[in-house]
């Protein structure tokens, strides 16, 4: 079994050498421009929010981190009702929610501007006392994107988010579900249509 | 909905049929989940049968006060006139409801009877046509619509055998339905080929996938249409064994997407400049190497390239402004297996780069966009697992692995947030089977990750670290039906915090310990029953916010699967309490049952 191991002993160096050769370098970030955003580890359903609304606020790529991999949205029946033929609802995936927010919404943002995300608690609907594996909460949320088809400014998107969330095998929270849930008697548009403008 | 009524009252007149049922109820505390669903068929005759299938889904979820409500039926006639030939009447229905904080939000149903002809010619020909009407009805806020109309398919496929062994297949499908709001339409053609090797060269085989496919949206009062365009081709090969013991393929796919808007009317001035393309390149290679008898070498490599170019009207004004995206992700796995008698010992490295570019390209607005999210996310993990058995019962095992994760965002404005995790994780334990079904086991594992900034000048986050310790213990006797027997014990200890200047600042600490009693025993040869009670003791205390919480849980639980009626009957039912009175009680639940006759 040694001969074999000798015969066979220099394609094992190639390989573990390919594993670190410059395919797989890493570029190089620039020198930051401004300070990064405030982010603490999920270890419970309310800091998920907080770091989702920091996230927002700063035009983050980390908003994504705030959801499951198996995340989905959806949207209030109305909305999908009343933009039915105009805008897209279905299969709202976390691609789809990458897509829409970081790569449209945030684009749209001119430099001298920031996003305001507000999200509190629904007094209604008070968070329970330590959940364990999964919860949902709700949260009245009120975000502003500065020069966006419907929640530019003075005209944010309101609604309340009814958020199912999930605790891994390490005490992590991610959200899986989000359901939007618009005022009837507001005519502002709901976060679901500010951001399928962009679909 | 009539027609399929009766044709289930003809199958369950008849005589010689099959039957199949299946249901499943799932509670998991405020959200309840309950499917049904049959399929049925009959022969009356050897040229005739009559089938049926329907679902029957609802969903509670209390917390969002949302109730959803999906059933779908279909019933069809089958008739084989002459050989190759074979005709079909379908009636089909489907509703799709949905109640919130009780007011009915959606209400669609469809209604449609097809009639279909399939022709096949020895095994070389195959070719279908349906053509059939259709009712749709749904409502939206300003009240009930209807889609009603028409439709057909035709879809043919051609098979043979060319040059002594390469298999060919060429196929099309056209689809049309119209409706009195919207027109749908695709048409498709497909090619295929695929060679074997002749025995002499021990394996190895090559295949190929051409396809493209058109659809276009008519919405009957826009003035513009939705068009979609694709195409893809794919390749496959599995090398001849030239070295024994070497195994070694290769497949992959191009694929390209556009979706566009065209005027309704070709002297139309309506525009929409609007498009969305997307492409992927993809590479799969994999390499199998039987070093020697008990050694093995897994090589695998693969690299999947995206593009997306997507042109957006600014809101307001018939500017435009192009984002294109492009990604890359590579992967290298490799993986070398040593098994020496019955032990096996595992050694894994594994890199993954994957990168992503942005550029936007303003065109003529005065807007200005940025789009500074460029990044790559950067992983490598170094591995070994082994398990070595000392004796027929006794066995050993043992991880250890280290990963480190990078996120680098590469722009100036994003590149505060780089950062890097880094985890390391040790797993010892052990496996004594004691006889009789009785299985003794018990492992620990510890982990560690630290989290640190590249540039921690800029954060205004602290680098992170979190412990974390994990035991279990079992002492079972699981019988062949799954019936359990014995004690379990689950301990879990953790810690995190920040690292400033090299010292921990410990902000939460959690513990969570349970232990289970199975009380499993058989009423009769064929229905076990295992009772359970679990005791689970969870604390956390967030001292940065000095926040203390300590829960008691009482898990009762009950589970089995039992043979009644020719099927399956299967329950997992526990019920969870909280020494607290303030804390609610919730179930988690799920009850199948499913028969074939």
């Amino acid at each position: 079994m040694r001969a074999i191991l000798h015969k066979h002993i220099y394609f094992l160096l190639a390989a573990l050498y390919f594993c670190s050769c410059s395919l797989f370098e890493p570029r190089i970030p620039e020198e930051p421009s401004s300070e990064g955003i405030v982010w603490q580890d999920p270890t419970s359903p309310d800091i998920v929010v907080e770091n989702m609304q920091s996230a927002l606020n700063g035009s983050s790529a980390l908003y994504t981190n705030c959801f499951s991999e198996s995340f989905v949205f959806y949207a209030d029946t109305n909305d999908i009702n009343e933009y039915s033929g105009e805008y897209n609802f279905s299969g709202w995936t976390l691609d789809v929610e990458s897509y829409t927010v970081v790569s449209q919404l945030f684009s749209v943002v001119p430099t001298d501007s920031t996003v305001i995300a507000v999200f509190s608690i629904d007094p209604e609907n008070p968070d329970p006392p330590a959940p364990a594996d999964s919860v949902t909460i709700f949260r009245n949320y009120s975000i502003t994107v500065p020069q966006s088809v419907h929640s530019g400014t003075g005209t944010p998107a309101v609604g309340t988010a009814v958020l199912f969330m999930i605790e891994d095998d390490y005490g992590s929270w991610t959200i899986r579900e989000w359901h939007d849930t618009r005022y009837l008697s507001v005519s502002y548009v709901t976060w679901a249509v500010a951001k399928a403008a962009y679909r | 909905m009539k027609a399929v009524y009766l044709i289930l009252i003809l199958i369950s007149a008849a005589s010689a049929w099959d039957f199949s049922y299946d249901l499943t109820m799932d509670v998991i505390k405020e959200t309840t989940t309950l499917t049904n669903s049959f399929a049925t068929s009959n022969a009356i005759s050897p040229t005739v049968s009559i089938n049926g299938n329907g679902t029957f889904t609802a969903k509670r979820a209390e917390g969002l006060s949302q109730f959803t409500d999906y059933r779908s039926g279909s019933g069809w006639l089958n008739w084989k006139p002459l050989n190759g030939i074979e005709m079909s009447t379908t009636f089909a229905r489907g509703i799709s409801l949905e109640d919130r904080f009780g007011s009915r939000v959606r209400d669609d149903r469809t209604d449609s009877a097809t009639g279909a002809i399939r022709y096949s010619r020895g095994s070389w020909l195959n070719t279908n046509v349906a053509v059939g009407v259709r009712t749709v009805d749904y409502i939206i806020s300003t009240g009930q619509r209807n889609n009603d109309g028409n439709f057909y398919r035709v879809g043919s496929t051609v098979n043979k055998t060319i040059l002594n062994g390469i298999n060919t297949s060429v196929g099309f499908t056209e689809n049309r339905a119209y409706g009195n709001e919207t027109n749908n339409f695709s048409n498709g053609i497909e090619a295929r080929m695929s060679y074997y090797f002749p025995d002499e060269y021990m394996g190895g085989s090559l295949s190929a996938d051409i396809s493209g496919d058109r659809y276009s949206i008519i919405e009957v009062d826009s003035l513009v249409n939705t068009i979609g365009e694709s195409w893809s081709h794919s390749e496959s090969l599995e090398l001849p064994v030239i070295i024994p013991g070497v195994y070694i393929d290769f497949n992959t796919l191009w694929s390209n997407e556009t979706k566009y808007y065209e005027s309704a009317f070709p002297d139309s001035i309506q525009v929409d400049p609007r498009n969305d393309d997307r492409s992927t390149r993809s590479l799969n290679s994999n390499m199998f190497w039987e070093l020697a008898e008990n050694i093995e070498l897994d090589f695998s490599f693969s690299r999947t390239i995206g593009k997306m170019e997507k042109l957006t009207e600014v809101y307001g004004s018939e500017d435009t402004y192009r984002l294109d995206e492009s990604n890359d992700n590579k992967l290298l796995n490799v993986t070398l297996t040593y098994s020496p008698g019955g032990a096996r010992i595992v050694f894994q490295r594994l890199v993954e780069l994957y990168s992503y570019d942005t550029v936007i390209d303003e065109g003529d607005t005065s807007s200005i966009y940025t789009n500074d999210y460029d990044k790559d996310e950067y992983r490598e993990f170094i591995g070994i697992t082994s398990s070595i058995p000392l004796s027929s019962r006794f066995t050993i095992t043992c991880g250890m692995n280290g990963q480190q994760r990078s996120a680098y965002y590469i722009m100036a404005s994003q590149s505060a947030n780089s950062n890097t995790s880094s985890t390391y994780t040790f797993n010892p334990g052990y496996r004594y089977s004691l006889g009789s079904n009785w299985d003794l086991s018990q492992y620990l594992k510890l982990t560690a990750n630290y989290t640190n900034y590249i540039f921690p000048e800029y954060t205004r986050s602290e680098d992170r670290l979190s412990r974390r310790l994990d035991e279990f213990f079992s002492l079972n006797r699981v019988s062949s039906d799954s019936t359990m027997l014995g004690i379990s014990h689950r301990f879990t200890l953790s810690d995190q915090g920040t690292m400033e200047n090299g010292v921990f600042f410990r902000a939460e600490e959690s513990l969570n310990n349970t232990i289970t009693l199975n009380a499993g025993f058989h009423v009769s040869s064929n229905v076990g029953i295992t009772p359970s009670y679990s005791y689970q003791y969870v604390t956390r205390n967030r001292m940065d916010l000095q926040i203390k919480t300590v829960d008691n849980l009482h898990h009762l639980g009950i589970r089995s699967a039992i043979g009644v009626m020719g099927g399956t009957f299967n329950a997992n039912i526990t019920r969870t309490f909280y020494s607290s009175s303030s804390r609610e009680s919730y179930w988690k639940a799920s009850v199948g049952f499913n028969v074939r006759m």
